[in-house]
């Protein structure tokens, strides 16, 4: 029986990093913010709309605007309505540039209010506000086009038209639309497009030296969303009615009983919506100025814009703009062993007690204990080739005791070739479903072949051997060592109030510490710490790692060559239709001994638990629910190794003492001034001591099934009800739901699903796409050191009535940074996928499970298309497609040459884990 | 009289200021910061009044007291209070009124109005700005003649056309 298992590596890809718009901000004195109502039904036609202009400060107009096909009875309210209101404007107006204010409420038509917009924003370039101003901009525009060039897959938004000798109307190609790119909820680009015969003065180039007109310049707009700009300081999505209340913005946003129709009320109700958006970006401008860096606050779409700000303001270059002769393979291994955060649901569908536990800052200190920062300010990195001897030894030596000696992890900066033969090993493939999934598991190789070898990074090596006690048999191994200080490196002082020197200090380390300082400064109020600690934290975080796998996604119409660097030493050449160019900070070395470390810390910690007997209920990239209890003792659990005396299948809790002992023995990791930090690494949330036992329901891994039909559940109405939930619940929190409740009855909520949910580990399409394959594969149980003698989670799966499932190792995942990581802008990579045929060689039948087998992964395919013996005989050439994250399903039908994948893998095998 | 366009109003306020670069001064004459005052484009940055010196010039210009097509009657301003103030003031009236292409006799009284409000401003703002050296050269006398200052001028004036007259006698 043979079967095939894609699997994918990163690649690097050949293209110029992304460069920085960054500027500073130019002197802008006009605003005008505005707000649009819309009738509630689908098409959401503009009904009226408010807005202000204003001059340094000073409301100099109010006015309001209806739509196109507004009734007559509701433009009689409208008019009713200014000719009864005062518009609440300054008065004074601005005498020393004779520009007086208006006090009577205006009402304009759309086309005037068009007309008004470009005016101030353009001719005069003025700033544009609006909260979700994509959607207020729509509401305005006559027309729409799709977008070209940089903008690809975005909207142009006509706001003026003229019509041609055939009576069509047609975009005016003298005044300028807005094109808007959508990124995810909180974020968009926006601009103004290019315009024909142009005025001289709008050719003056913003912030040039002479104002010298340059018929090249296309002024592009100043458009400010105030959505963005909480997102970015604060690093959360969140309504105007909260942004309003985190910022104590005075006029705070109103409540309206009905929307759609014009009244009086709903009339106030809008010139208080725009009241409040403007209060909060004047607070919200406040804000961001404290911030000493060279970034325009229209171009602040998430906290890693400001961090990677800060680094420039530092004076820290991106390492690959400093080093542009840096070998491109290495890179390309370093990609190669990038993966996610790992995140997996252990105890599936069964409440046992947990305490809940959290590494503090995670990525932050493992660029601490790595020593990390001293390659973002190097002068150069260096790479020490043939470590192969000195990576032996070092794995020999490793114990829990030695993981858990800070030393250690600064030895730990490399990256190794190795022929997986039973090694716990993340591992990207589809497993079982439509979409590309890591997995934690058992990877085997068929032989010896070198060319069958993988890239990992030390720390996911060290996890293994933690894990397996077995050494890897390594190929080849490089490490990375930085030497120097950059030049140019200058202190700062962070929101003007912690002054940071990066050549002497570690960032990540004095962003943690300060913010643990906080509650000693008695020079700050309550109000501004509380700021300042959520600037430490948002800013540290987006430094700590995104930036550094950071890629973005091209948009092109048509199929772009180009030249991708993986696993193997030689590059190879693919076409796609969106490639990715890494990000400005890109440097795959460092992202992947970040998450590499990350890996460790949990593995460390699965290690400490199972020594002891337990097992945990779930982990997500950096927190983990520990199976506890007061007092410990068996928990019944189908599947668990245990028995309690009514003979039922359990697993054994830890106690509350001996998590407590975990905690402080993680706590020799550590990194920090313990002056200032005094809280463990490892945090137990608090609310887990309650004297009501917590429980852990935690159901699938991330994902659930696009139907009704649960593939993870027996029982038919708890899988409906577990899908419902999970959809319920990702669309509340805004962003994915790494993990769902079932809602079956008497079942306490789980505490799980808050961490879970605050993480976020998938995207909607990796939860949905997958685990739509039934179990058929055998489970290995994690607390079983001999894996491959456990039972078949299938038996489970066919037997059980019972909503209980234990994962077993596969079910470990880790989630891609592309999910992970997308608040901060980072899109995943091209992956080139390498096409393998699996061959399950020799069935095996074990407790009574068919579905149990090795399977090895024999030679390159293409898919369905296997290759000729006379392909075969070739080592490299094998068709396979290049693709890139998000648009798997788009990119089927490219086929490029790309070298073959000659892997050799075999493992147990588990489909019922998809979903990992 | 229409309600001012403020829009406009800021609108020719920041792109002036756009034209010229923030903060910029006449190079020759080290004074004239009005945006319309300087010369559009040219650098370093030079007001009309010393570019019509450097021409061999005289530094004023003709000012359409109620627009050109209202009335032919001319004023001579100062070149850069011309470009900058009255050229400008103008841009606020309603856009028939100024251009008045029919030649209507009412918006040419309408334009009148507007003219001779700009340029009354104009002179007033003239006279005042003449204020200052009026009040030093008044300290000066108080200085030298006390409060009451001026019989003691009187009293100087005639002593000194006395000295005058004498020395004119053969």
């Amino acid at each position: 029986m043979t079967s095939d298992l894609p699997i994918a590596v990163r690649v690097y890809p050949d293209l110029p990093s992304s460069q920085s718009d960054r500027k500073t901000m130019p002197q802008i004195d006009g605003m005008l913010v505005f707000d649009c109502e819309t009738r509630t039904d689908k098409a959401q036609a503009l009904t009226f709309g408010s807005y202000r202009f204003l001059v340094e400060g000073r409301c100099l107009e109010e006015g309001l605007f209806y739509g196109d096909d507004l009734l007559p009875r509701e433009k009689a309210i409208l008019e009713h309505y200014v000719a009864s209101h005062a518009a609440d404007t300054d008065l004074r107006g601005i005498p020393e540039r004779s520009i007086p204010s208006n006090p009577r409420l205006m009402l304009l038509s759309a086309a005037e209010f068009r007309r008004l917009l470009f005016r101030v924003t353009y001719k005069g370039r003025g700033l544009l506000v609006a909260f979700n101003s994509p959607f207020d901009i729509s509401r305005l525009a006559l027309d729409y086009q799709p977008s070209q060039g940089r903008f690809l897959g975005g909207f142009s938004f006509v706001l003026f038209q003229y019509r041609d000798r055939n009576g069509m109307l047609r975009p005016s190609a003298y005044r300028p639309a807005i094109t808007v790119k959508h990124m995810d909820g909180k974020r968009s680009f926006k601009r103004f497009t290019a315009t024909i015969d142009r005025d001289k003065e709008d050719k003056i180039p913003e912030g040039a030296a002479s104002p010298k007109p340059d018929d090249r310049y296309i002024f592009r707009g100043h458009m400010l969303d105030a959505k963005t700009l909480a997102f970015a300081l604060t690093d959360q999505s969140m309504s105007l009615e909260r942004a309003c209340e985190l910022f104590g913005v005075e006029h705070g946003k109103q409540k309206v009983k009905r929307h759609g129709i014009v009244t009086s009320k709903y009339i106030d109700y809008n010139r208080r919506d725009v009241l409040a958006t403007y209060e909060l970006t004047e607070k919200l401008l406040a804000e961001y100025a404290l911030h000493p860096i060279p970034l325009q606050a229209t171009k602040a779409y998430s906290a890693a814009s400001i961090g990677k700000a800060y680094l420039e303001a530092m004076g820290v270059t991106p390492l690959l703009a400093r080093m542009p002769d840096f070998p491109k393979r290495y890179l390309g291994y370093a990609e190669s062993a990038f993966f996610g955060g790992r995140a997996s649901a252990h105890v599936r569908k069964v409440p046992v007690p947990i305490v809940y536990t959290d590494f503090m800052s995670q990525y932050s200190t493992v660029n601490v204990l790595m020593g990390l920062w001293n390659f973002v300010t190097a002068s150069e990195v260096r790479i020490i080739e043939n470590a192969r001897e000195e990576l032996a030894a070092l794995l020999q030596a490793v114990t829990p005791e030695w993981v858990l000696d800070q030393a250690n992890w600064k030895r730990l900066a490399g990256f190794a070739r190795i022929i997986p033969d039973g090694d716990v090993l993340p591992l990207r493939a589809k497993y079982g479903g439509n979409d590309w999934q890591i997995g934690v598991n058992y990877v085997h190789a068929s032989g010896e072949n070198p060319d069958d070898a993988l890239w990992y990074s030390w720390p996911d090596l060290v996890a293994s051997v933690l894990l397996t006690g077995k050494q890897p048999r390594i190929v080849e191994a490089f490490k990375i060592e930085p030497v120097g200080k950059a030049e140019g490196l200058k202190p700062i002082v962070f929101r003007g109030q912690v002054p940071i020197d990066p050549r002497y200090q570690d960032f990540f380390k004095v962003v943690i510490e300060e913010r643990n300082r906080l509650a000693a400064r008695t020079d700050l109020d309550k109000s501004e710490r509380d700021r300042l600690k959520r600037s430490l934290k948002t800013f540290g975080s987006a430094t700590s790692y995104g930036i550094f796998a950071q890629m973005d996604r091209k948009e092109s119409n048509k199929p772009v060559k180009l030249t991708c660097y993986g696993f193997d030493s030689e590059p190879y050449e693919c076409t796609v239709k969106h490639p990715e160019s890494p990000g400005e900070f890109c440097f795959p070395p460092l992202a992947s001994l970040i998450t590499g470390g990350s890996h460790l810390l949990l593995a460390l910690l699965e290690r400490l638990v199972t020594d002891r007997g337990g097992t945990y209920a779930m982990e997500d990239t950096d927190s983990m629910a520990i199976v506890a209890s007061k007092e410990g003792g068996l928990v019944a659990c189908p599947g668990g190794p245990y028995r309690i005396e009514d003979g039922r299948e359990a697993i054994r809790a830890l106690t509350w003492a001996q998590v407590d002992e975990l905690v402080a023995l993680l706590d020799r990791l550590n990194p920090y001034d313990r002056e200032a930090v005094k809280e463990p690494i490892l945090k137990i949330e608090s609310d887990n001591r309650d004297p009501k036992p917590k429980s852990s329901v935690s159901s699938g891994a991330w994902r659930f099934p696009p139907s009704g039909t649960c593939s993870s559940c027996a029982i038919a109405t708890a899988s409906r009800n577990c899908y419902e939930r999970a959809s319920t619940t990702a669309n509340t929190a805004g962003r994915s739901t790494a993990s769902g409740i079932c809602s079956i009855p008497a079942i306490p909520r789980a505490r799980i699903a808050a961490g879970s949910r605050r993480r976020g580990s998938a995207s909607y399409a990796d939860r949905w796409g997958s685990q739509r394959s039934r179990c058929r594969s055998p489970i290995a149980w994690p607390w079983a050191r001999s894996r491959s003698a456990a039972p078949r989670c299938c038996d489970l799966w066919r037997s059980s009535t019972q909503a209980s499932r234990i994962r077993d190792r596969s079910s470990h995942s880790t989630s891609s940074s592309a999910a992970t990581s997308r608040p901060t802008g980072i899109r995943p990579t091209p992956i080139r996928r390498a096409f393998t045929s699996l061959h399950r060689t020799k069935p095996i039948r074990a407790n009574g499970c068919s579905c149990r087998g090795s399977i090895s992964i024999r030679e390159g395919s293409t898919g369905s298309a296997r290759r000729s013996p006379r392909e075969r005989g070739r080592s490299r050439g094998s068709r396979a497609t290049a693709t890139c994250w998000k648009s798997t399903s788009s990119t089927k039908k490219q086929s490029v040459q790309m070298p073959a994948a000659r892997r050799a893998i075999s493992r147990p095998w588990d489909c019922c884990s998809v979903g990992t | 009289m229409r309600d001012r366009d403020l829009i406009g109003a800021w609108l020719r306020s920041s792109r002036s200021q756009r034209r010229v670069g923030p903060g910029a001064v006449c190079a020759s004459c080290g004074k004239e910061s009005r945006p319309y005052a300087l010369i559009f484009g040219r650098e370093p940055p030079c007001c009309y009044r010393c570019d019509r010196i450097a021409q061999g010039k005289p530094p004023y210009e003709n000012n359409h007291v109620f627009g050109k097509r209202n009335s032919d009657l001319m004023i001579r301003y100062p070149v850069n209070d011309h470009r900058a103030v009255l050229s400008v003031k103008q841009l606020d009236w309603t856009d028939e009124t100024l251009e008045n292409p029919n030649g209507d006799v009412l918006l040419a009284g309408i334009a009148r109005f507007h003219g001779l409000e700009n340029n009354t401003a104009q002179m007033l703002a003239d006279c005042i700005a003449f204020a200052p050296q009026l009040k030093r050269v008044q300290e000066l006398l108080v200085t030298i003649y006390g409060e009451k200052w001026l019989p003691g001028l009187e009293a100087d004036a005639k002593r000194v056309s006395r000295k005058a007259a004498k020395k004119g006698r053969p």
